[in-house]
């Protein structure tokens, strides 16, 4: 079996520019994982505002041999939305293609498929194989029989699945991080900014549910598939992701290698990778085929 | 078209309350196997739902309906108005419920105005009416026909109810109305009532802005 | 197509929804087989095989269109059944098929080239080289778009892609972005986007207590309507949820679409067809909300001041209505 690739996707949240900075040059020092998903996925406004330090970053990472992918917007409405993905169509870095828009004007050369399309068969999957894909991130939503029989039959098409991190259940036109503030996406202010970690929303009960990241909705809990690994390298799953929290994604990252080298059990870091993610529960339903809010 | 069918209506609501619930229970038994007969798919589809005890209240008869559905045979009983054991219950007026029955409001519509009540298993209710919308069912001819055979002594029972109840008159009458709108008979008494509801909302409006404004004033003076 | 002018698409969740909208005046009618292969997989709905080439040959006799929605995306391992569904809306003589998965699409342009293909809102084509994507690849005629674009970038798609596009003019505000949200499976377990139902109704409760109503999906508090307040659909995304200790509709308020006053904007824009939500609806909102359009495009085309445009509020999730994003400010 080949070795498994460990990938850190696109950060989801909107951090400052000298946040990111600092996270992603030690991503490029100490995280052991194979590849980086960088690029804006929920919202071009907030493009603008990290741009400065997006070359240097971009220059770290491949200087410390990661493989550098641009991850693109997940839903791209304007004129101006789709001029920048013709730019980066254009440029020499391996796209993340989140909307068939972005596969349309990559004409055919090779790219990511991300978990934004949907590829929840091995019909699509061929498809988007004989459109350029080398790679497809699975939907999130998508089960382990699914994954099995799409990860199975694929070929030589690498497949990637999320297995730590809040998982993305939606994007929409509206922001409901600027719907929380009583401000319109239009006069937004940016306030996503002031979350990190993305903004708490409850059941009017108190039950902690959804995090809201601008006009993308996240789980609450943590996704954490961490003694599913070794099933899911069987199923033929090529790339692991980890999708970055505001926690020391640097340790999650050296946990889960350690886990897919086969140099510690699952168990033996569940500990460890508790004391990192705090307070937020741990949730693995969708794989599992159950709600995906639970704990399986 | 014919819809003038007050007299067997008058078995149902008007007169419900004096008919013993033996009579009651012959007539929705014999109504049903009228139903499935002149409708041969909802015999199908009905059995093609989960099995399920339904409880259906109309909120102004002194008892409810039992639907069992998902298996053969499906039966339609009069219970205690206190009765348990339901799967799930739907509660609205006899008349909301037999317009949703002949398909002239949408259930949804009545959810959204809380019209219409819901408990238990959910899937039952809507599988239920899912598959009643799809058959264009005629309670009141339904009735017409099983009063057939039968007229009449049914008639003749139905009249000596009427004296019975003294008010059964006028209460068939309005029934008629709202079941059987000869036009815009019954959207007006709608609309009435839709009037009513906008002029206590308007009126209720006014007085609070007079009362705030009062307020104001009264501090302003303080 | 033979448009009269702007098509009327209306829903029939039923045989007799869809005379019902024959009846009322559908230019064309859509409806979905009795299974997962359509985003309306609710219990005691939708056609078999024979009641759809009924259904066929009664709207056809009528002059009316008929569109099947296998518009679902099939679970791996698992696609027959939503090809057998292709080739059964093709042998029913139907005007078109409206997809939304990659596979099913393949499926269709090889297995029959010459069923009109148009693509599902649940595709999510919400920008020109989306639609051209589709068009280029698997010949759709066709772009139901989503309802998250405003009036002016609906015209900007039209005129970039040239392309017969469908817009949704009565139903539901969907705020997110269709056929990729898992909310309603975070919470039941069950996918909206291949077992075809958002909010099954299995995962549904109703609970009064003192007149108030609370309602819960897969256990989940979704939201509590106070004694005669106006109710919504149990969809996660029209919940009450809390931000800041306070309790809000953060998604969308419970509040039905209805693009009826601005049908002379859409026309404008150059749109083809408007699409009546409603096949999980009673035949009765089916007459109800198609006969006042009818009426309304009619008098369009007759170029009538005072468009008639009816009382169709108490049809909406909360006895409200909006234009929603065809609107600036919806955002």
């Amino acid at each position: 079996m080949k070795r498994a690739r460990l990938t850190l996707g696109p950060l989801l949240f909107h951090w400052s520019a000298a946040k990111r900075r600092d996270f992603y040059l030690r991503i490029a020092d100490e995280a052991p994982v194979d590849t980086v998903y960088v690029g804006e996925v929920v919202c071009a406004k907030r493009e603008p505002m990290v741009a400065s330090v997006q070359q240097e970053i971009i220059a770290r990472l491949r200087a410390a041999d990661k493989e550098v992918v641009l991850s693109t917007l997940a839903l791209v409405t304007t004129l101006r939305e789709v001029e920048r993905i013709r730019e980066l169509v254009n440029g020499d870095l391996l796209l993340e293609a989140n909307d068939v828009a972005c596969i349309q004007l990559l004409e055919g050369k090779a790219h990511v498929v991300g978990p934004y399309i949907n590829a929840f068969n091995e019909g699509a999957r061929d498809v988007l194989v004989r459109k350029g894909a080398i790679r497809i991130v699975l939907p999130i939503e998508m089960n382990k029989t699914g994954l099995q029989v799409v990860a199975g039959t694929a070929g030589d098409t690498e497949l990637e699945y999320q297995v730590f991190g809040r998982q993305a259940l939606s994007v929409a036109m509206r922001c409901y991080h600027a719907r929380a503030h009583r401000l319109t996406k239009d006069h937004c202010q940016i306030i996503c900014g002031i979350d990190p970690d993305g903004l708490a929303a409850d059941t009017i009960d108190g039950i902690a549910l959804f995090t809201i990241n601008g006009t993308q909705t996240l789980t609450h809990g943590n996704a954490v598939l961490l003694s599913e690994l070794a099933m899911l390298r069987e199923f033929g799953v090529t790339h692991f992701r980890l999708s970055p929290q505001d926690l020391d994604m640097v340790a999650v990252a050296t946990h889960y290698r350690a886990v897919l080298d086969g140099e510690q059990a699952a168990d033996e870091v569940t500990a460890a990778l508790r004391t990192l993610t705090g307070t937020t529960p741990w949730i693995n339903g969708f794989l599992h085929g159950q709600p995906g809010r639970q704990w399986v | 078209m014919d819809r003038t069918a007050p007299l067997p209506l008058a078995l149902l609501r008007g007169t419900a309350t004096v008919l013993p619930r033996a009579v009651i229970s012959a007539i929705t038994a014999a109504l049903l196997r009228g139903l499935l007969k002149t409708h041969p798919r909802l015999l199908e589809n009905l059995t093609r739902l989960e099995p399920a005890i339904v409880h259906v209240i109309a909120s102004d008869l002194p008892y409810r309906f039992a639907i069992t559905v998902g298996r053969a045979p499906i039966t339609l009983t009069v219970v205690d108005r206190i009765a348990t054991g339901a799967d799930a219950q739907v509660s609205a007026s006899v008349a909301t419920l037999v317009d949703l029955l002949e398909g002239r409001i949408d259930s949804d519509t009545l959810f959204f105005r809380r019209d219409l009540r819901i408990a238990g298993n959910t899937a039952v209710v809507v599988g239920l009416r899912n598959v009643l919308d799809r058959e264009e069912l005629s309670i009141a001819n339904e009735l017409e026909a099983l009063c057939g055979p039968l007229g009449g002594t049914a008639r003749r029972l139905a009249r000596a109810l009427e004296v019975i109840a003294d008010s059964a008159g006028a209460r068939l009458a309005a029934m008629h109305r709202t079941l059987h709108p000869p036009g815009t008979e019954a959207q007006d008494l709608t609309a009435d009532v839709r009037r009513c509801h906008e002029e206590i909302a308007a009126l209720t409006a006014r007085l609070g802005t007079l009362e705030s404004r009062r307020k104001r004033q009264a501090d302003k003076i303080a | 197509m033979s448009i009269r002018y702007l098509e009327l698409v209306c829903p029939a969740g039923t045989p007799s929804a869809l005379r019902t909208a024959v009846e009322a005046g559908a230019d064309t009618v859509y409806c979905g087989f009795r299974d997962c292969t359509n985003a309306r997989n609710y219990p005691g709905l939708n056609f078999d095989f024979d009641e759809l080439c009924a259904g066929v040959t009664y709207a056809h006799a009528r002059d009316c269109k008929v569109l099947v929605a296998i518009n679902t995306f099939p679970r791996a391992g698992d696609e027959s059944p939503w090809h057998r569904a292709v080739d059964h809306a093709a042998a029913a003589g139907v005007d078109a098929v409206i997809l939304a998965d990659l596979g099913v699409l393949d499926y269709a342009t090889r297995c029959h080239p010459n069923l009109r293909r148009h693509l599902s809102v649940q595709a999510s084509a919400a920008n020109a080289p989306s639609i051209q994507f589709y068009r280029d690849h698997f010949d759709v005629r066709r772009v139901v778009l989503p309802r998250v674009l405003s009036v002016e970038a609906v015209a900007e798609l039209i005129a970039e892609t040239g392309i017969e596009t469908e817009v949704f003019a009565f139903g539901s505000v969907g705020p997110m972005s269709e056929g990729r949200c898992y909310l309603s499976s975070y919470l039941t377990g069950l996918s909206p986007t291949s077992e075809g139902a958002c909010a099954p109704a299995s995962h549904v409760a109703y609970e009064e207590i003192d007149g108030r109503v609370l309602s819960r999906l897969g256990g989940v508090t979704l939201n509590c309507f106070a004694r005669g307040e106006p109710a919504a659909y149990p969809t996660p995304c029209k919940g009450r949820y809390v931000t800041h200790g306070q309790a809000s509709y953060l998604f969308e308020e419970p509040v039905g679409l209805n693009a009826i006053e601005i049908l002379p904007q859409l026309k404008g824009a150059g749109v083809t067809a408007l699409k009546i939500e409603g096949r999980q609806r009673s035949r009765a909102y089916v007459a109800e909300v198609v006969t006042t359009f009818r009426r309304a495009l009619d008098a369009l085309e007759r170029c009538d001041e005072g468009t008639p445009t009816g009382q169709l509020h108490g049809n909406t999730e909360g006895g409200k209505e909006t234009c929603g994003a065809y609107q600036k400010g919806w955002r």
